[in-house]
């Protein structure tokens, strides 16, 4: 082999290694860039699912159905007067919804949360003295 | 007279010079491929971290502290990267390699604070930092925040955010 060739080969190499580096970072970066679309997908779906169910008004329901993960993580939504978490563990998303208050199935739960692969039935209820507020529940 | 085995003078200088000029060229082609890469690593972590902000999808801690004090962080926002060029700042005997100095221009119109734009930029240059140490696997040499990050013959730092 002539010294040409090996010197060739070797900043070959080493442009090569540092192309790997770039890729592999790439990869990485549209990786988590997927995890926090889908987050955020899902964040505002279920902000965007409270506000029709009150925009619909009393009686209205309607069913939203949770992703089974979250680019194979798993997950937790919790919803509460501020708005509706989207928990990854290490990662948060946040989203606001226009309701007046969401409640679970007892009517006095102030912290929803749910949870992948389930169903939730959405229903706008009216009180005794007028108030208008949506209940959560889970549902086959 | 027999000529067998016998090479001109001419071809002996050629192959002697050959080699040493592609030494010079792979030492300055080596030197001029790392800079290259380091700042494709860091337009790769800028666009990452602006599309990282712009879906507000933040670590706990951040979370946490965007929660209390930036509230407009936790919405989603229009984070652009219009561009990053870099300064070299000359060799650094303490940590004997040259220093790079990163710099990323960035624009969002929905952003008006001066202290949210901070956050966003702090955000982005994280992602520029940690974007080159991993392309160059020096992870272990930085800290938590890659601050600064290396690659094997400059270390990188990253001046403010320019937003325009």
């Amino acid at each position: 082999m002539s010294a040409e060739f090996l010197l060739a080969s070797m900043v070959f190499l080493i442009i090569l290694s540092g192309i790997i580096g770039i890729a592999e970072e790439r990869s990485k970066s549209v990786y988590s860039i997927q995890e926090s679309v889908e987050a955020r997908i899902i964040a505002e779906k279920v902000a965007q699912s409270l506000e029709d169910a009150y925009s619909g008004g009393n009686g209205h329901e309607l069913i939203v159905e949770m992703s089974p993960s979250i680019n194979g993580r798993d997950y937790r939504v919790k919803i509460n007067s501020s708005g509706v978490l989207v928990d990854m563990g290490s990662r948060n998303c946040f989203s606001t919804y226009l309701a007046p208050r969401v409640t679970g199935p007892k009517h006095t739960e102030k912290n929803i949360v749910l949870y992948p692969s389930k169903r939730y039935r959405i229903t706008h209820q009216r009180d005794e003295d007028g108030n208008h507020f949506l209940v959560i529940q889970e549902t086959i | 007279m027999d000529y067998q085995g016998q090479i001109s003078i001419e071809f002996m200088m050629i192959m002697a010079t050959i080699p040493m000029m592609l030494l010079l060229m792979a030492t300055f082609t080596c030197e001029s491929s790392e800079l290259t890469l380091a700042m494709a690593a860091a337009r790769n972590g800028a666009t990452q971290g602006a599309s990282l902000d712009s879906l507000a999808v933040y670590p706990d801690q951040a979370f946490s502290n965007y929660s209390q004090k930036n509230q407009r962080l936790l919405l989603p926002s229009r984070v652009q990267i219009l561009g990053i060029e870099y300064q070299n700042q000359g060799y650094n005997p303490v940590y004997q390699k040259t220093k790079i100095q990163i710099r990323a221009y960035a624009s969002d119109p929905t952003l008006k604070t001066r202290e949210d734009k901070n956050c966003m930029g702090e955000r982005i240059n994280y992602y520029i930092r940690k974007s080159i140490a991993g392309t160059f696997q020096t992870d272990h040499m930085s800290n938590s925040v890659f601050n600064p990050a290396f690659s094997h013959r400059y270390y990188y730092t990253t001046a403010d955010v320019k937003w325009c």
